[in-house]
Order: C-alpha cells, then sequence, then structure tokens
C-alpha cells in the first residue's frame, strides 16, 4: 500500500492551519507570525538550495513530470522547486521543537535550549523521512554516508537549521539581546540600514522584525560554512554513490 | 498630559502587549492545542509506517523511478511464470524472472536481462502487419480477464499491475565496464564504483525484512513512543505549572 503524496499534503495544510492558530496563542500573534514568516523563507531558502545544489540530482521532491502514476501528479502547491507542504511541516517541527525547550528546560541557556530543539526535531524527522523516502514524496540521491536510507548529511542539516533558527529567534524577539562578538559587525551593517543604534531590546517591532530577518540571513551563511565540509567529508567516506541524472 | 500623549504617540509603534503576552491560561492553553495535534501527527506517522512495510521490503525502492500504472515503460518486472503471448515486444530494461517462457516472436530490445534458464525461442519471420494472435492455450491461461479485442502487451501490462509482489528484487541496471589489458603491463584494476543503493545496514529494507519483516514497523513504532513521551512531558510541566500558580 502507498501512502500518496496527495495525502501527505492535504493532511500537512490541514494540520498547519489548526497548529498555526495554537501557536498563535502560545507565542502570541505577532511573535508567531514573525516566527512562522521567518521559518518559511529560512527553510524554503535550505531546502531551493538542496535541490539545486545537486541540480536536481541530489535531492528532490516528487514532481508532475515525474510522478504521473499519481491522481495529481505530485505536489499541488509549489514555492519554486520545494512544495508548500515542506516547508509547513519544517515550520510546525521548528515551532514544537521550540516550545517543547522552553517548556522542558526553562532555564537554560539559549544555547542549550537550541541544542534542545534541534534534538527534538532530529527526532521527529528521523520518524518522517523513512516514511516520506518509502512513499517517494522526496528523493535522497546525494552521494553519502546513510543510516536506514536517510543521508546523515539530511539530519545533520535539520538539527542545524532548527539550532540556528531558534537561537536566533531566542536571541532577537524573546529575549532581544546584543551578541557582544557580533555588536561591531551589526552596528556597522544591519543597524545602518535600519537606522537605528538602539539596543534590540528598545526598538520598535518593526525594527526588531528586520533585525530578526537579517540576523536569520547571517544565519543561513553560517548554515552553508557548517553543511559545507560536513558534505565533502560524507562524500568522501560515502557508502551510496549517485544514480546518473538520467536514470 | 503632554508627556502621556508623546507616550502614546510612541507606544503606537511598538507591539501590542497584550498579542505578545497573552495570560499564561491562553499560552498554556496554546502550547496543549499544538503538543496535541503533533502527537497526533506521530501517530498518524506510526500508521503511514506500518502501511509503508510493504513497499519498504524492496531494497531498492529508495532509487527505483515509480512507473505509471497505465502502461509498461522500460524498467518493467515480470512476474515469475508469466507466459508471454507472441507478437509482445518488451520495452527495454525489461527484467525477466527465471521460468518465464518467450514464444515465437518476442521482441527482446537491447538492455534486457534474461536469467539463466529462460527458454529463448529461435526468430521466426514476421507474420504480417497486425501481428499474430496469442494461441488458444495462452488465451486459456489468461483466463476471463483477457479483454476482447486486446493488443499484445496488454497482457503484459495487466500481469504487471495485478500482481502487487514481484518475484525478484531488483537493482537499478549497472553497466559494467569492460577492460582492456595490453601484453606487458600491469593490470589496473578499476576502482569500485559506490553502489546505487544504501548498503549494508544503512538499507531501510534491510531493516525493514529484519525482525520477522517488522523492523520497520518496530522501529518506527518505538521512535513514535519516544516522541509522544517528550510532548507528554511538555505537557505535563505545563499542567503543573498551571496548578500551582
Amino acid at each position: 500500500m502507498k501512502a500518496n503524496v496527495i495525502v501527505f499534503e492535504a493532511a500537512t495544510l490541514i494540520f498547519f492551519l489548526i497548529f498555526y492558530h495554537g501557536s498563535s496563542r502560545a507565542m502570541g500573534k505577532s511573535r508567531n507570525r514573525a516566527f512562522f514568516t521567518g521559518a518559511l523563507l529560512f527553510s524554503l531558502v535550505i531546502e531551493t538550495v538542496a535541490v539545486l545544489g545537486g541540480v536536481m540530482n541530489f535531492y528532490w521532491y516528487s514532481q508532475n513530470s515525474y510522478y504521473k502514476h499519481y491522481p495529481l501528479g505530485g505536489y499541488i502547491i509549489w514555492l519554486g522547486l520545494v512544495p508548500l507542504a515542506a516547508c509547513l511541516l519544517w515550520y510546525m517541527v521548528a515551532a514544537i521543537s521550540q516550545m517543547l525547550s522552553s517548556v522542558l528546560i526553562p532555564k537554560a541557556k539559549v544555547w542549550s535550549k537550541s541544542a534542545l530543539a534541534g534534538g527534538i526535531a532530529v527526532g521527529f524527522y528521523l520518524l518522517i523521512e523513512p516514511i516520506a523516502v518509502t512513499n517517494h514524496w522526496w528523493t535522497w540521491n546525494l552521494k553519502s554516508f546513510y543510516i536506514i536510507d536517510i543521508p546523515l548529511v539530511g539530519l545533520l542539516g535539520v538539527f542545524a537549521s532548527v539550532f540556528l533558527f531558534n537561537a536566533v529567534y531566542t536571541l532577537t524577539v524573546l529575549e532581544a539581546k546584543d551578541q557582544k562578538t557580533l555588536k561591531k559587525f551589526e552596528d556597522k551593517t544591519y543597524k545602518r540600514f535600519l537606522k537605528t543604534n538602539h539596543h534590540p531590546a528598545n526598538m520598535t517591532w518593526r525594527q526588531l522584525q528586520w533585525l530578526f530577518l537579517c540576523r536569520l540571513l547571517m544565519s543561513l551563511v553560517v548554515f552553508a560554512a557548517f553543511m559545507a565540509p560536513v558534505i565533502v567529508i560524507f562524500w568522501a567516506v560515502a557508502n551510496r554513490g549517485q544514480i546518473p541524472p538520467n536514470w | 498630559m503632554a508627556n502621556k500623549r508623546i507616550e502614546l504617540e510612541q507606544y503606537k509603534h511598538y507591539v501590542n502587549l497584550l498579542d505578545e503576552e497573552p495570560n499564561r491560561k491562553t499560552v498554556r492553553r496554546g502550547f496543549v492545542s499544538c503538543a496535541i495535534l503533533l502527537a497526533l501527527l506521530v501517530v498518524g506517522f506510526m500508521v503511514l509506517g506500518f502501511i509503508s512495510t510493504p513497499l519498504a521490503k524492496n531494497p531498492s525502492n529508495i532509487t527505483q523511478k515509480p512507473q505509471p500504472a497505465s502502461s509498461t515503460p522500460s524498467g518493467t518486472q515480470v512476474p515469475g511464470g508469466t507466459q508471454l503471448p507472441s507478437g509482445t515486444q518488451l520495452p527495454s530494461g525489461t527484467q525477466l524472472p527465471s521460468g518465464t517462457q518467450l514464444p515465437s516472436g518476442t521482441e527482446l530490445p537491447s538492455g534486457t536481462q534474461l536469467p539463466s534458464g529462460t527458454e529463448v525461442p529461435t526468430p521466426t519471420p514476421s507474420p504480417g502487419p497486425g501481428g499474430r494472435a496469442p494461441t488458444g492455450k495462452l488465451v486459456s491461461d489468461a483466463g476471463s480477464a483477457w479483454p476482447l479485442g486486446a493488443v499484445p502487451g496488454d497482457l503484459l501490462a495487466q500481469a504487471t499491475s495485478t500482481s502487487p509482489t514481484p518475484v525478484e528484487i531488483t537493482a537499478p541496471a549497472t553497466s559494467s565496464p569492460t577492460s582492456v589489458t595490453s601484453p606487458g603491463k600491469p593490470t589496473k584494476t578499476p576502482a569500485k564504483p559506490l553502489p546505487e543503493t544504501t548498503t549494508g545496514v544503512g538499507n531501510l529494507g534491510n531493516m525493514t525484512n529484519g525482525a520477522g519483516t517488522r523492523g520497520l514497523a518496530i522501529y518506527v513504532l518505538v521512535l513514535g513512543i519516544a516522541m509522544l513521551v517528550v510532548i507528554y512531558m511538555g505537557v505535563r510541566r505545563v499542567r503543573v505549572e498551571g496548578t500551582s500558580k
């Protein structure tokens, strides 16, 4: 029996609508809106780069041209090369991981909370990935080291992305702090763009949202810098090769 | 008064604090509803894991290109014991299990893999345009499902669509490089290419076929319960906080 991609997409959309309502109450409306927008953009950029990075040959989603045996082809709603459902799933996992880590270790430091959130997200994806790849919701073809047909690169990517996103969200929106090590850099770059030199705690909400976006961009660079050598290392010790593009 | 007006003027640029800091009861309810929803998601994935087990048993399912159900494209698997009517055209890449009888007139394109024991008849002259109807024996073997006026190839398509579990598990076709050795020079062994399917313990099919073909079900069950416990711990802590304050 095959779990159709349409079922996954429809279920994710319904779950998202209910989840968004709940998280608006749990986080606050504006904060949740910022979290959702940030998560959507953050995951979209990472997944688009993942699909494009292998020129659509080491990671891709079910497309209509490829999965014609599905009633409606592959996914219905796309954001470029990535289906909306994949981004919404990432948002839900990241949000519940953030909430759970805040509840489970409320007095811990930001980094510990973010690490716990990353760990919880990996747990969720360890459950999701085998079912997704079995049913061809998405396909990994990266030359890498695989465990139960999931590349370790993918799991590390989930951990790193959720860790970074939650750290940035907590440091910017929830606790609104300046990072000592980054203060000089931030004063010269995006604070100049935002035309303010205030401490984040004294910024208006609009400025804080822009600061959140700028810091997310910065964290994307950090994410890329972390993932690039990881991909190279796993490429070297791979236990599975790539299938040629014309397979 | 003037100060108050300035303060209000400034305040409108800031967030609505009631929106941002909802009361604890609202936060608690919001969190619990999110947690219950994600618990349902986990349960849903556990169920999907159980129903995906037959698919995951095939070790090369992950890297196989899914086929449209309506036609017989390249890479089709023919179940064991299938008798092909004469005149059947096999697409390239078709893999035939041992025991398949090939009648005269069957066209084998390049790339077709024939296992040992497959009887290949000597090619006979083409019967002419329109092909030849299958023999009575083959029609009777096909049973009442043989459609009236069906063209050659329909039986093959029917056979592939009606039998859910192919006999032979196939790996994607790999081309074996032919090495030319010249006398006098040391032979170089070509670097062994990495397999195109995950090998060893990393293969999901291996895990699924383990523990009496319940490997995936056990994995999904254990991981799902672990995630449910983590979610429950969060909900419990929030509830305890709610009752204590």
